[in-house]
């Protein structure tokens, strides 16, 4: 059961980014990249991170993809708006593998030789052990998220607001 | 083994068809509470064999006519999307019902049973989550009609939702922070219980800024008036407008499941879900018989006072119609008369109640007040569409932003610092 929701979702996932990047029309490239997220959120809910699953759908899959659309729609791109990227085939095809071998070299880093989670984490995913985790080990490391986010956010305002 | 495998497939069909039911009992409750508000006598005329029951018969003429209506896709349209839209509407809304939980757990030979299709420990945020979602079916649809106001319809909606959805999430962790978790199932159980002594100890009580808020929220996510500009049938167009036939009864019927399980999820939330008033589980569970006994009483009672009624309401119709029509009183005259019988020969033959009998019959129990509940909000959700005018759109944006965030927000704090206060 397990297998197959892995390989079904992973599919898709694997599916929509494809998509994304080769799709012409732009509506159809976001919404390609909303089914890989959503894909992306059943994996992790397969991993029991119930919260990731959730947040993935909320933030990812809802809120930010839903203001790329918005964008898309207010500004009612279409297909010929899009300007072709002076990219050339073998140089995308060189640049996917390239960064295909970048993303195999850091999980391998990463993952340090692990390939699942220990099967008797007490809580695992659940929101209190993310919550215990953030709020006291990595206090700082989130503070400092959270004020560059507010920085970002004062400074899109600012942006905004400037008379052109 | 076999058991494992068919109750989530159980649960999932039932999480399905619930909010389809729900659906043209709430359409005939809007018609005929437009009615009544306007002084009208609203839908009265589909019958079956002489049978109209108020009008409940309409629903289903409804369906015949949509069905049968042309099927006109414009010219020009971007297909998928345009097709993609109201099947979308149609999904999402129904989504809710999965983990919305419908009664209290069973604990059947060692093993328990939650009595909703799928156990979530983060409830509350896959209900934000959907409330998200579901902003794309009005936004593909709007943008697949090829069609400017169409395209304008589905942005004013996107921009609505999003900025409603803020307000909810606000206006949520005051439930939040008194519950301590986000599994809805633990919600609903923290609900039993008395407040004071004599108030059901229920979310409201304890968070009545919070529920106005997200009621008000709940009415701008699924579009309903005051906050109807996505559709705004009467004077600015809205994202279905290039839609007929099924296609715009998916967009119709989306609608009125968004507000049911809006419903279940506020009654859930906020009114103690499948919890009934005063009556824990336990209590309930204890007393079967005599809540079994009681239930078929009133069954009884109700069977012959609705036999009265329908006999008067049949001399009326035998004066105003000489046709089938007036056969109606007596048929239903009849069928609660047998209700009734059926119910006194019951209460009768009732010596005992087994165990796995009084759970079955105390979740029964349950899943009624919370199919009340859910009836309740739907009858709230009209009552408001036909008493207040809609809102102009600077005014929905206003609102939304400044004045419910910010009340949102204190809400929070003095949540915080009553919490504090009780430490």
């Amino acid at each position: 059961m397990q297998t197959i929701a892995f390989w079904v979702f992973s599919f898709l996932a694997v599916a929509g980014a494809v998509l994304t990047v080769t799709r012409k029309n732009p509506l159809s490239s976001a919404l390609s990249l909303v089914v890989s997220l959503v894909a992306v959120a059943g994996l992790f809910a397969t991993l029991s991170a119930h919260f990731l699953f959730a947040i993935q759908l909320l933030v990812y899959a809802g809120a930010v993809m839903v203001l790329v659309i918005y964008v898309i729609m207010i500004l009612n791109l279409r297909e010929r708006d899009m300007r072709v990227l002076g990219l050339s085939r073998p140089r995308a095809a060189l640049a996917s593998v390239a960064s295909l071998a970048v993303l195999l070299v850091l999980a391998r880093v990463f993952a340090g030789g692990r390939t699942a989670f220990p099967a008797d984490a007490k809580g695992l995913g659940s929101i209190e052990e993310l919550a215990t985790a953030l709020f006291t080990r990595y206090l700082l490391q989130f503070e400092v998220v959270s004020v560059l986010l507010l920085a970002a956010m004062v400074g899109a305002v600012v942006l905004a607001m400037r008379k052109f | 083994m076999l058991f494992d495998l068919l109750l989530p497939v159980l649960f999932a069909l039932v999480a399905a068809f619930l909010p389809l039911m729900f659906v043209p009992l709430l359409v005939w409750g809007e018609r005929k509470a437009a009615a009544f508000i306007q002084d009208r006598t609203g839908p009265n005329r589909a019958e079956v064999l002489g049978i109209r029951l108020g009008g409940l018969v309409h629903p289903f003429a409804d369906v015949v006519k949509l069905l049968g209506k042309e099927d006109w896709t414009p010219e020009r349209v971007n297909r998928f999307y345009y097709n993609l839209g109201p099947f979308l509407a149609l999904f999402i809304s129904m989504l809710p019902f999965a983990i919305v939980p419908l009664a209290d757990s069973l604990s059947v030979g060692g093993r328990i049973i939650e009595m909703r299709a799928v156990t979530l420990n983060v409830g509350i945020l896959f209900v934000l989550a959907i409330t998200s979602f579901h902003v794309y079916a009005i936004v593909l649809g709007g943008w697949g009609a090829n069609n400017t106001y169409t395209l304008i319809g589905g942005m004013r909606s996107a921009a609505q939702m999003v900025s409603y959805e803020l307000a909810m999430g606000l206006s949520l962790i005051g439930v939040l922070m008194i519950s301590q978790t986000l599994d809805l199932g633990a919600i609903v159980r923290q609900q039993g219980g008395l407040l004071f002594g004599f108030l059901p100890r229920w979310n409201v009580f304890l968070q009545p800024l919070g529920f106005l808020l997200f009621l008000i929220a709940l009415f701008a996510e699924t579009n309903r008036n005051p906050f109807d500009l996505p559709e705004g049938e009467s004077e600015i167009i809205g994202f279905h407008v290039e839609y007929s036939s099924m296609r715009f009864a998916f967009y119709f019927m989306g609608e009125y499941i968004a507000m049911v399980a809006g419903s279940a999820v506020i009654a859930t939330l906020y009114f103690g879900g499948w919890q009934v008033p005063w009556l824990g589980t336990e209590t309930l569970r204890a007393n079967a018989l005599l809540a079994a006994r009681v239930l078929l009483v009133l069954i009884a009672v109700f069977g012959v006072l609705a036999a009265v009624l329908f006999r008067s309401y049949g001399r009326r119709l035998r004066i105003l119609y000489r046709d089938r029509r007036s056969r109606e009183a007596k048929v239903l005259g009849a069928a609660s008369i047998f209700v009734a019988v059926l119910a006194l020969l019951a209460l009768a033959f009732l010596s005992g109640i087994r165990p796995l009998g009084a759970q079955i019959l105390v979740a029964a129990v349950q899943f009624l007040f919370l199919v009340a509940k859910i009836l309740a909000f739907g009858f709230l959700f009209i009552w408001v569409r036909w008493t207040l005018p809609r809102f102009r759109y600077d005014q929905v944006m206003g609102l939304g932003w400044k004045s419910l965030v910010p009340l949102g927000l204190l809400n929070i704090a003095v949540t915080g610092l009553v919490l504090l206060g009780i430490d």
